[in-house]
């Protein structure tokens, strides 16, 4: 077994598995004849899948995000769920780092996504104009949500993202989450150009925890937004 | 005479006095003498002699009763020998008129002749005499009853001034010696009769009234001065109801005094004076130290408040100066403080740079344990599924090349060998639990690595404690309200301590200015020089009283017989012995008994009084001595006789005494009808038909 488990494609890959699963939409009836046979469900455009594995893999930019949202909104459960992440050392051993949202990801995510594709887990359709790929879909097969639900249910280390994962879109997309308003927050329409420049995007572990004894103090004096 | 009655000189007493004190300087002696105004020089020959030569009395009657009412003068020739003022009949102004004498004689009325009715009936006295061989005339005009005014000539022979008529003044060889005004009448006639008598005053001391006792139990005393008025009682003569054989008073022995005094006992009087300096002396110093022990007392008391709020101060002073701490020592301790707080604070950062690096090490390995179990899950995952379609190119891939995979570990999709990748789970478990080990002992690693930083936290906030603490005891030190207090304190003490050095007085170690203000208000005890005089006095006052003593004793003895002789002629019955003593003390025996003087009768009190005195004059006269002056008032000394024969004993008797002694003229009054036969008719003084003198 290689120590290397950055760059181990199963470990991506079952993340990746997990993750579609989680975000994915069902195919629905009747079945449009462009959908894979067996497809159950489908994630459209690779960029946003991109986005929701970002926050997936680094828990601090999500507990930042949240007290983003905090500070504007005043919701207590935004600073609560923020405050689960960082009293924790989720920033430090759950963050898988990722290099700056380059195109060059793409490779990367193919080479986990072919991972998946070959064992019919997930298949992916391509639609074209003359030139270039106009966009993605990525459809999750019954096997595949068979393989998903299996690891959810037998490795809590991989369950792990099957709940963040319906956080994360419950938070972008508003679908619903325990405590949650059903309110859609503008995670995903949010640029990275402001993340730091970098080979490996690096952790604000230390300034989101800085953050968030700011805010704490604030809301325990009353400064309470609303 | 057996006892030596010489009269020692001047210097003979000061060489007895110096030989007594031992070590005495005669000269100091003498200078210590002459400060308190003694001199012993000795009684230099006197002509002790008074005689009335004639009274000129003017005056309105007012009895208001009888015809007789009116203008009146009186103008009575005297001279030396036996005169009785004589009357048939009471009330006819016999004593009057020795009253009106007594009054020119001693610049005030004799109170036992004074007749109270008839005290403003005088309105003008006149008395010719010879004082001392020189003649004068007493002129006092009443121009209120009993407050004249006095005018005293003289003149080189006395018939001039006889020539003169009834208030005139004026004549050959007469003159104006001196006037007084009525307060200074008294003090003027005594002054002019102890001249020329050569009398000196007796001074007597006599207890002040509520005075406070001494230690000694002595009161306070006053100096009380007798002089001419005082020592007339020795002239006038009366049957009072008082019982002192000779004077006003006993007080200071008075009477033996006047004995001492009229004997001529010499250096009598300069003993008197001699005990009043001596006891002034020691009664002053009595009174310093009594108020120097009142002063203290009252000094003590006004210094308490002061001593019991120098205590308090001196107590508070000593509390603050415990509480403030030897500011090195302070020093020391922040100093301590502060390099603990270093050691703990670099300790306290190795802690946290081994915790964090810990925790990282904890970190990694947690992070490649979720990673390991992670990878090891997907693979088991996905590993063993067969592929189905191409990734690439979508195509399904068929069990002939699935086959191949297992016959010729050639992959199934793109046709090249598989790698050699040994898949043994016991070694995959045995890498997981390799990772959990280093996970578990990292954990351990951190576990007490966060021990020893807490132990480290602790240590470093006690040590920041510490700092505090030191810093705050050196600034509470360093602070100016406890300094400022320690100094108010201090102050206080200081002022308190002057303030009660003042009050009491206390001069020992004081700084020189307090001690020069102290000299100032406490009172020096009594120097040497004191000492001495009081030594001095003593035995100056010792060798003249035995010279005084011994004269008295002698002629006292004299007088004794004397006064026998002439009271058993006079009349007073029974008398065995009389024995006058140096206290005063008559001892007479009468019926064969011990008879104190109060217990005679007051007629035959003035019976012994005239014994006394004429026993002096014969004494005085035996011995060639000045002693009594000669002239005696006598005012009814056969009063309350009731046997006829013992007055005209007594009667026969005073005139016999006033024809045979030398030098004695004795004026008498009397109702007696013996003084018809006894006395020559130029020698009674009476008014028409023995009725009223005016």
């Amino acid at each position: 077994m290689s120590a290397d488990f950055e760059s181990d494609r199963f470990s991506d890959a079952i993340r990746l598995l997990l993750l579609i699963a989680a975000v994915a939409n069902p195919v629905g009836t009747p079945v449009g004849t462009d959908v894979p046979a067996n497809a159950v469900a489908v994630v459209h455009v690779e960029s946003r899948l991109q986005k929701l594995d970002f926050w997936l893999r680094n828990p601090d930019y999500l507990a930042d995000e949240l007290l983003n949202d905090y500070e504007r909104s005043g919701e207590t459960i935004l600073l609560d769920l923020a405050g689960q992440i960082l009293d924790s050392d989720e920033p430090e051993v759950c963050a898988i780092p990722m290099l700056r949202y380059l195109f060059g990801a793409f490779e990367y995510l193919d080479q986990a996504l072919s991972v998946l594709a070959a064992p019919r887990l997930v298949v992916v359709r391509q639609h074209r104009s003359q030139t270039r790929v106009i966009q993605d879909s990525y459809y999750l097969t019954g096997k595949g949500r068979q393989i998903a639900d299996q690891a959810t249910a037998q490795f809590p280390e991989l369950a792990w993202y099957t709940e963040r994962a319906l956080l994360v879109r419950a938070l972008a997309e508003a679908t619903g989450h325990t405590a949650l308003a059903l309110r859609k927050r503008q995670y995903l329409q949010r640029d990275y150009a402001q993340t730091p420049l970098g080979e490996t995007i690096p952790s604000i572990a230390d300034r989101a925890r800085e953050r968030l004894t700011a805010l704490r103090e604030a809301t325990s004096q009353g400064a309470v937004h609303e | 005479m057996s006892e030596d009655l010489s009269v020692p000189s001047e210097s003979e007493l000061h060489r007895r006095i110096t030989t007594r004190l031992g070590d005495a300087d005669p000269e100091e002696v003498t200078a210590i003498l002459a400060a308190h105004g003694l001199d012993l020089t000795p009684p230099l020959p006197a002509r002790r002699e008074l005689v009335v030569h004639r009274l000129y009395c003017e005056g309105v009657k007012r009895t208001g009763t009888t015809a007789k009412d009116g203008p009146f003068t009186l103008d009575i020739p005297l001279g030396p020998g036996p005169w009785v003022i004589a009357s048939e009949i009471n009330s006819a102004g016999k004593s009057s008129v020795l009253w009106a004498l007594s009054f020119a004689l001693r610049g005030e009325g004799f109170a036992g002749f004074r007749r109270p009715e008839t005290v403003g009936w005088f309105h003008y006295v006149r008395a010719d005499i010879e004082v001392g061989g020189v003649a004068a005339s007493v002129r006092l005009t009443f121009e209120r009853p009993g407050r004249p005014h006095a005018r005293l000539l003289s003149a080189d022979a006395l018939p001039a001034l006889l020539a003169l008529e009834g208030r005139s003044d004026e004549g050959p060889g007469v003159r104006v010696v001196s006037e007084a005004e009525p307060p200074e009448v008294e003090a003027l006639i005594s002054r002019f009769m102890m001249d020329r008598l050569g009398l000196r005053p007796i001074s007597v001391w006599t207890a002040e009234p509520g005075a406070p006792k001494g230690e000694d139990g002595q009161r306070d005393s006053t100096e009380q001065v007798h002089s001419w008025p005082s020592f007339f009682y020795a002239l006038a003569l009366n049957s009072a109801n008082d019982t002192i054989l000779l004077g006003p008073t006993t007080v200071g022995q008075l009477p033996v005094r006047l004995m001492q005094l009229f004997l001529n006992v010499p250096y009598a009087s300069e003993l008197t004076r001699l005990v009043t300096a001596r006891k002034a002396e020691l009664q002053e110093g009595s009174r310093i130290a009594r108020r120097a022990d009142e002063d203290t007392r009252a000094r003590e008391q006004k210094a308490e408040p002061l001593r019991a709020a120098l205590v308090d101060a001196q107590q508070r002073l000593r509390g603050l100066r415990d509480a403030q701490p030897d500011i090195t020592a302070l020093l020391q301790a922040v100093e301590r403080a502060a390099a603990q707080v270093v050691a703990c604070q670099d300790a306290h950062q190795i802690a946290a740079g081994q915790l964090e690096a810990a925790r990282k090490n904890r970190l990694t390995d947690q992070r490649a344990a979720r990673r390991a179990r992670q990878s090891s899950a997907a693979r088991l995952l996905l590993g063993a599924l067969d592929p189905e379609a191409c990734p690439r190119c979508d195509h399904d891939i068929d069990d002939a090349r699935r086959a191949i995979e297992d016959t010729d570990h050639r992959c199934s999709v793109c046709a090249n060998p598989l790698p050699e990748e040994p898949d043994d789970p016991e070694a995959a478990q045995a890498a997981l639990t390799r990772i959990d080990d280093r996970l578990a002992a990292s954990q351990a690693a951190e576990t007490r690595s966060k021990a020893a930083a807490d132990q480290a936290i602790l240590m470093l906030k006690r040590a920041r404690t510490a700092y505090a603490e030191a810093t705050a005891a050196l600034a509470a030190v360093r602070s100016g309200e406890a300094f400022t207090l320690l100094e108010q304190t201090q102050k206080e003490v200081s002022q308190l301590q002057g303030a009660l050095t003042l009050a009491a007085g206390e001069t020992t170690g004081v700084l020189p200015a307090l001690a020069a203000v102290l000299s100032e208000h406490v009172a020096q005890p009594a120097g040497p020089q004191s000492l001495t005089d009081e030594r001095v006095l003593a035995v100056a006052t010792e060798v003249v009283k035995e010279v005084v003593d011994t004269h008295s004793r002698a002629l006292f003895t004299e007088l004794n017989g004397e006064i026998l002789s002439i009271a058993q002629a006079l009349g007073v019955t029974n008398l065995g012995s009389v024995n006058l003593n140096l206290a005063g003390h008559l001892n007479a025996i009468k019926s064969g008994a011990k008879h104190p003087y109060a217990s005679f009768s007051p007629v035959d009190r003035l019976r012994m009084r005239i014994a006394a005195v004429v026993g002096m004059v014969r004494v005085g006269r035996r011995r060639g001595i000045a002693s009594h002056p000669g002239l005696l008032l006598v005012d009814a000394p056969t009063a309350d006789e009731v046997v006829p024969e013992t007055a005209r004993q007594v009667i026969q008797t005073l005139y016999d005494t006033g024809n045979d002694i030398p030098g004695i003229q004795m004026i008498i009054t009397s109702i007696e009808s013996a003084v018809w036969d006894i006395f020559p008719k130029d020698r009674i003084v009476t008014g028409v038909n023995g009725r009223e003198l005016f």
